[in-house]
């Protein structure tokens, strides 16, 4: 289903436009993150399309039809809906969370049952485990993930997702991340993704909008924007929170390496994370700093210390730099200033960025 | 335990008497004012700006001392039980008016607000989501009102509405101290036990999911 905004303007009374002249089509099936500094217009854009804001001027349409049209609840009914700090209603257990809408479309008890099974599988939670606790008794991934299911459960076809990973730790939210994007590849909804993290913009969306002072600056794919940002802000939001330099010229070590780590297990406060195309674990701890690497061997006798001294490098690193190094070692961890693990240099993701380079910049 | 047998065999036909009297004033109020406050309270928590008028109005009611109010009604509505339950009637709202405001404006506005969006209409959401979260501070409004009625109903005594001030009030007069006892033990009692009864509800109705462990 396509949302579109036709010139739609909101204005709060006695403030400067929160949203101002936007036009906007998401197309079906589509994951449109919306991203911009805090007081943008990207939350009052996403509120408008389920009516929990109202436009002042314009119009929004879903497949052509003027959403004042239909009854107001009816619509919500048919949106998901995904906040920040989950909204799960804390007296319900985690099965009537997910039940709350097709309850109020009046779904028999067996439907109802089998969505729940069939959700929870989605995400490898178990149903005798899980449908039966409260909210406060899970984690907060696990609560976030109860959160996205609850807004999937009537199966809407549009999902509008408010800052759905905020609040949780970086490993919980890439993990997070990456279910939803398994989940979006099978389900193909239209997901209007609100985030003001440019890497979650990036690892997610199909498409970005940037929004500044309720304008919508710019809209691209991820690769488009960080290639071409239209002006200063574009460029200095993406380089504040993203250090990636596109220029071929100037390949950085960042563009070198593979950045999908895949969370292995925690002690205590450090996490074990693994990537592919490398048999070694890496360590960080609960910030995500570098702590060092670990050999598959160690990690399966459990002994959790780091037993290789592999120096990182730094994101910026010039590429003649790691080549030099690389010689030397089969994977090369990079930081960034303030020590962070954001990615491994191996020789897959060595290939890979080769493989960009000929085939253009298209990933 | 003798002196309490003795006083039970001398005065049990008044003390029952007094007894029945008693849950009569308190019981017949407490559930007026609840029928009153409860919904104004929801009322209210949705109207704000006229909230705070209506608070501040009955928290004036309530500084009026009992004795005096007693005092003021009788020359306008006589004497009796009916004068007796207007007055314990008034007393009766702020403790469950201002917990039911209290509680459903503590609802976390997330909730609320997620709620709306999932497509509950304005009463769904009173009943699923906001008395659900406020019911354990309502009871806990009423179980301080019913707490007040059982003390301020014995007042009630000085304008011939019976109750246990009766008995205290006739024991005064004559300075019998046997007397007095038998009406304010069991006033104590009651009252303990209307508080215990309103805990363990307050106990009941308090959300699994939001129960100490």
């Amino acid at each position: 289903m396509t949302v579109t905004f036709s010139e739609v303007t909101k204005v709060y009374q006695g403030k400067k436009p929160a949203v101002e002249n936007l036009n906007l089509e998401v197309h079906t099936g589509e994951l449109l993150v919306l991203i911009g500094p805090s007081g943008c217009g990207k939350t009052t854009t996403l509120r408008m399309i389920n009516r929990l804001e109202e436009p002042t001027h314009g119009k929004i349409q879903i497949d052509g039809r003027d959403i004042e049209k239909f009854k107001e609840e009816e619509l919500r009914r048919g949106i998901g809906y995904t906040v920040q700090q989950t909204g799960l209603f804390p007296h319900m257990t985690v099965k009537d969370n997910i039940e709350v809408v097709p309850r109020l479309l009046k779904w028999p008890k067996d439907k109802r049952d089998e969505r729940v099974r069939e959700l929870l599988a989605m995400v490898n939670m178990d149903f005798e485990e899980f449908a039966h606790r409260y909210p406060r008794q899970l984690s907060g991934g696990q609560q976030q993930r109860i959160g996205v299911l609850r807004s999937l459960a009537a199966d809407p076809p549009i999902i509008l997702m408010d800052e759905p990973f905020g609040a949780l730790d970086p490993i919980s939210r890439e993990v997070l991340q990456i279910e939803l994007k398994k989940l979006q590849a099978r389900l193909q909804k239209t997901i209007i993704f609100v985030t003001h993290d440019i890497d979650e913009a990036i690892r997610l969306g199909d498409r970005i909008a940037i929004f500044q002072t309720g304008q919508l600056v710019q809209l691209g794919s991820p690769q488009e924007i960080v290639k071409n940002p239209v002006n200063e802000f574009v460029a200095s939001f993406i380089k504040k929170n993203y250090q990636f330099e596109t220029s071929n010229l100037s390949l950085k070590a960042l563009d070198l390496a593979s950045v999908d780590f895949h969370p292995y297990e925690s002690h205590d406060d450090r996490i074990i994370l693994s990537i592919d195309g490398s048999d070694d674990f890496y360590l960080v701890d609960s910030d995500h700093r570098f702590i060092g690497t670990i050999s598959k061997e160690n990690v399966k006798a459990n002994q959790i210390t780091a037993d290789k001294v592999l120096q990182p490098i730094r994101v910026y690193d010039s590429v003649q730099n790691i080549l030099s190094i690389f010689k030397d070692v089969n994977t090369l961890p990079v930081v960034d200033d303030g020590n962070k693990l954001v990615g491994v240099i191996t020789s897959l993701s060595l290939m890979n960025a080769v493989a960009r380079l000929v085939g253009g910049n298209e990933s | 335990m003798n002196y309490i047998g003795y006083l039970w065999s001398t005065y049990n036909s008044q003390i029952i008497q007094a007894m029945w009297q008693q849950i009569y004033l308190v019981g017949i109020s407490l559930v007026c004012g609840a029928i009153v406050s409860i919904p104004l309270g929801i009322y209210l928590s949705k109207h704000t700006r006229l909230a705070t008028w209506v608070i501040t109005a009955v928290s004036i009611l309530q500084t009026i001392p009992s004795l005096a109010f007693f005092a003021i009604i009788l020359p306008i509505l006589g004497i009796g039980a009916t004068p007796a339950l207007i007055v314990l009637f008034l007393y009766s709202l702020l403790p469950m008016l201002r917990n039911t405001y209290t509680g459903l404006r503590s609802v976390d506005p997330t909730l609320i607000d997620v709620a709306k969006g999932m497509g509950m209409t304005s009463f769904q959401r009173l009943i699923f989501v906001e008395l659900r979260l406020a019911a354990p501070l309502i009871v806990a409004g009423i179980r301080l009102s019913t707490i007040y009625l059982v003390s301020w109903a014995t007042m009630a005594s000085l304008i011939g509405a019976g109750g246990f001030g009766d008995l205290i009030f006739a024991g005064i007069d004559n300075y019998n101290n046997d007397l007095i006892i038998t009406g304010a033990v069991p006033t104590a009692l009651m009252a303990f036990i209307a508080s215990m009864i309103f805990t363990l509800i307050r106990r009941y109705v308090t959300p699994i999911g939001l129960r100490r462990a």
